[in-house]
């Protein structure tokens, strides 16, 4: 009984394996491999053999992928009966060679007449039978040419459309993992080379300041898009903001704040929220005056309701000779004209 | 201004007629969409359009026109249009120069993300020195705020052979004819071996003089690019990011610092994980926040997936809440032309502080069905459902209707 059991569970065990296998691609669906180049090479096989018209092709018209018949002229038992392309050679390397044929300014006549018909100086990969034989760019870079075209970020002369081509970095920045953290500081250093592939509606979408509605509300039907402000950021808007509040600012003026919550009544004006501040927020001299501490601790809070015209509460209090004391922490300084320029002159009205 | 806006509009226009050129058909993009939502009520239509006449000029313009309930650039239920991008790109053959004209984002340098109307240009030395001159006049949502306001400055940057770039910049920015921002900045880029990636950024304030922002971050990844890893840290001191006309500038800084780490890993090939673990200082006080994450895709194109995260923010007395969140893109049919999709979301958040009032747990979800067409046609609804601590139930309907063309094509 109990050899049946243990022989039932192995074979549960394995029918789940198999599954998990298939459900997380670590088993391919696809029969096809990359194409035994090597082999061909080894034997001696000219690569005009199969690709014939190479030498002759312009940046438009036809690929140059061999068919069944071509293949057939040599092997002329072929052990199944089906297209051969189906199993020798990659279907996504075919796609990607026919999104460069949509997407590059490139000539074989014109690189074949550099490279005397030798192939292999720029599909190096054909010798170690690797899946992508598409020419990488340091090869490119090996022409003076391009090597300028890379530093003036003039993709341009070869890229019709980069955006269109899909086509991701691999030669510099890499924008796997939390890259939406990392852009931003990437961009400062050089926004010139984000702007190769990067339109500006691209950025305008989150930082743009007469956005209409934000990128997870606008794109609802895709929920994977890593962004910013998720769909249910507004319920946990106000904690984010206190734990970093030089993030919000980076973006947002603090009347960003100040604007929403007046035009949408989520003020302490509106009778239906209320006083937002606890009792002994604020009063005479000595007494508690909770609100000084807090706002030393987070001066971005008072701003996003205070900001505007809300200051003239402030200096109600804090106006030199006031009872409010001096709000500058020790060693302020600033290069403002105390008479003239604002904030200062909103307190120190008769400043020498 | 409105000259300036009438000039670039014309030459989008002119150049999205050039399509019928074929000697030189390049990438011309046009593309429409209207958005609506029910409850509360809005409606927006947006039109997008970019062209490009290689190598000299690129055009590129996004408007919106839409009313509706106030929320963001909508008030009083008016009709009101805004364009968010309106610019032309202007480079010369030889790759010397690059000019940037009209409405756009800038960014370089010290300069954090600013929406202007001005211009941006750069221009190259051989020895791959960069001077890049930029001004103009930040776009504020009240027109009424904009009076005499105005940013100018520059960068100088060195390029470093082909592995990065290292930059000087300065900036002054006005608000109503006085003084608000300058800042000078030093920034650099570096990818110092093909798996090791790094770049910082450091910038100080000088009207009220101090620390504006430090951000570095050093990430490396593996040559399958199954393993990605970043160290990071960020000092930030909000207040002289304020412009420095608000009072609230005079009261001193504590800043704010977020380090931490985070991990990509690539398990298998359909399946994604992502670890996030950082510690907090707000407030004067110490946290930390994290999230681990992981997309299964089911099927080899990713055409559906399935999202799976955890998230965590605890620093006490600021932030204390822990969020939960499901989605998926479930593929429901498919064909050469067409497909359509199904898209549950849900987010659970659980804050450490809760009562009757605010409410013990914050849950959202939506639905979302799509119809994608090979020619260009969207067409997306979705019906949204949440309850938070400012309203005790919100239901929302959306919908999209979306069109984009392209013209592409070669020399």
């Amino acid at each position: 009984m109990r050899r049946w059991i243990a022989i039932t569970a192995l074979l549960v065990l394995a029918g789940s394996a198999g599954a998990c296998a298939k459900m997380l691609g670590l088993e391919q669906e696809r029969k096809d491999h990359a194409f035994e180049h090597r082999a061909h090479l080894v034997e001696g096989i000219n690569c005009l053999e199969c690709h014939a018209g190479i030498p002759e092709a312009g940046d438009t018209g036809p690929l140059h992928f061999p068919t069944t018949a071509d293949c057939i002229e040599c092997h002329q038992e072929p052990h199944n009966p089906d297209t051969c392309g189906d199993c020798h050679g990659r279907a996504r390397n075919r796609h990607a060679a026919e999104m460069a044929r949509r997407h590059l300014r490139f000539s074989h006549a014109q690189h074949g007449e550099a490279g005397a018909g030798d192939c292999v100086r720029c599909h190096v990969n054909v010798t170690v039978d690797s899946d992508y034989l598409r020419v990488k760019h340091p090869t490119c870079f090996s022409c003076h040419a391009h090597k300028g075209q890379w530093y003036s970020r003039d993709c341009g002369g070869c890229h019709v459309d980069l955006p269109g081509e899909m086509a991701l970095p691999e030669s510099h920045v890499i924008h796997d993992g939390n890259f939406l953290r990392e852009h931003g500081v990437q961009a400062n250093a050089q926004a010139d080379l984000c702007t190769t592939c990067h339109t500006q509606r691209q950025c305008a979408a989150c930082h743009g300041v007469t956005v209409p509605t934000i990128p997870s509300r606008f794109r609802f039907d895709q929920p994977m898009r890593n962004t910013m402000h998720r769909a249910n950021f507004i319920s946990v808007h106000d904690q984010q903001a206190a734990a970093d509040p030089g993030q919000c600012v980076v973006c947002h003026s603090e009347l960003f704040c100040v604007d929403c919550h007046t035009r949408l009544g989520i003020s302490g004006q509106n009778p239906m929220h209320g006083n937002p501040h606890p009792p002994g927020w604020s009063g005479p001299p000595g007494s508690q005056n909770l609100h000084g501490q807090a706002a030393r601790l987070d001066p971005l809070s008072c701003a996003s309701c205070h900001s505007g015209a809300g200051e003239a509460l402030c200096v109600s209090c804090h106006v030199v000779g006031g009872p409010g004391g001096n709000p500058h922490p020790p060693g302020f300084s600033s290069r403002l004209d105390m008479r003239n320029d604002l904030p200062c002159r909103l307190c120190h009205l008769g400043a020498p | 201004m409105r000259r300036l806006a009438v000039g670039v509009g014309a030459a989008l226009a002119l150049c999205l007629a050039a399509p019928t050129a074929p000697a030189t058909a390049q990438p011309h993009t046009l593309g429409a969409e209207l958005w609506g939502q029910l409850e509360p009520n809005l409606g927006l239509l947006v039109i997008e359009g970019s062209s490009r006449k290689y190598p000299y000029v690129d055009v590129e313009g996004l408007v919106w026109a839409g009313a509706g309930t106030p929320q963001f650039g909508l008030r009083d239920n008016v009709l009101r249009a805004e364009a968010l991008v309106l610019a032309i790109k202007l480079r010369d053959p030889k790759g010397v120069s690059d000019t940037r004209l009209g409405r756009f984002i800038l960014s370089t340098g010290a300069v954090r993300a600013v929406h202007v109307d001005g211009g941006h240009t750069i221009l190259r030395a051989p020895s791959k020195t960069n001077f890049e001159l930029f001004g103009g006049v930040p776009v504020e949502g009240d027109v009424e705020g904009r009076r005499y306001d105005w940013i100018a400055g520059g960068r100088i940057s060195q390029g470093l052979g082909k592995r990065g770039v290292i930059g000087g910049s300065y900036y002054n920015r006005h608000n109503a004819g006085q003084r608000s921002d300058e800042e000078v900045g030093v920034d650099f880029s570096l990818r110092a071996a093909h798996w090791l990636d790094m770049a910082a950024k450091f910038s100080w304030e000088l009207v009220n003089p101090g620390i504006a922002e430090i951000i570095a971050t050093v990430s490396s990844q593996t040559k399958n690019r199954k393993l990605r890893g970043e160290v990071f840290a960020i000092k930030r001191n909000p207040t002289r990011f304020l412009q420095q006309t608000s009072l609230f500038t005079v009261l001193g800084d504590l800043g704010t610092l977020r380090t931490g780490g985070n991990l990509f890993w690539r398990a298998a090939p359909r399946l994604d994980f992502w670890v996030e673990g950082a510690a907090n200082q707000a407030q004067d006080r110490w946290g930390w926040s994290g999230y681990f994450r992981s997309v299964l895709r089911t099927d080899d194109e990713g055409k559906g997936s399935v999202l799976g995260e955890i998230r965590r923010q605890a620093i006490p007395s600021v932030s204390e809440w822990t969020g939960f969140r499901l989605a998926a893109v479930i593929p429901i049919y498919e064909n050469v032309n067409e497909s359509v999709g199904l898209m549950p979301e849900f987010e659970l958040i659980v804050p450490d502080e809760r009562d009757s009032v605010t409410g013990y747990v914050w849950p959202w979800g939506r639905l979302a069905l799509r119809w994608m067409h090979r020619k260009g046609w969207t067409l997306a609804a979705a019906a949204e459902a949440s309850a938070n601590q400012y309203v005790r139930l919100d239901v929302r309907a959306l919908a999209r209707v979306a069109y984009q063309h392209a013209w592409r094509g070669k020399r």
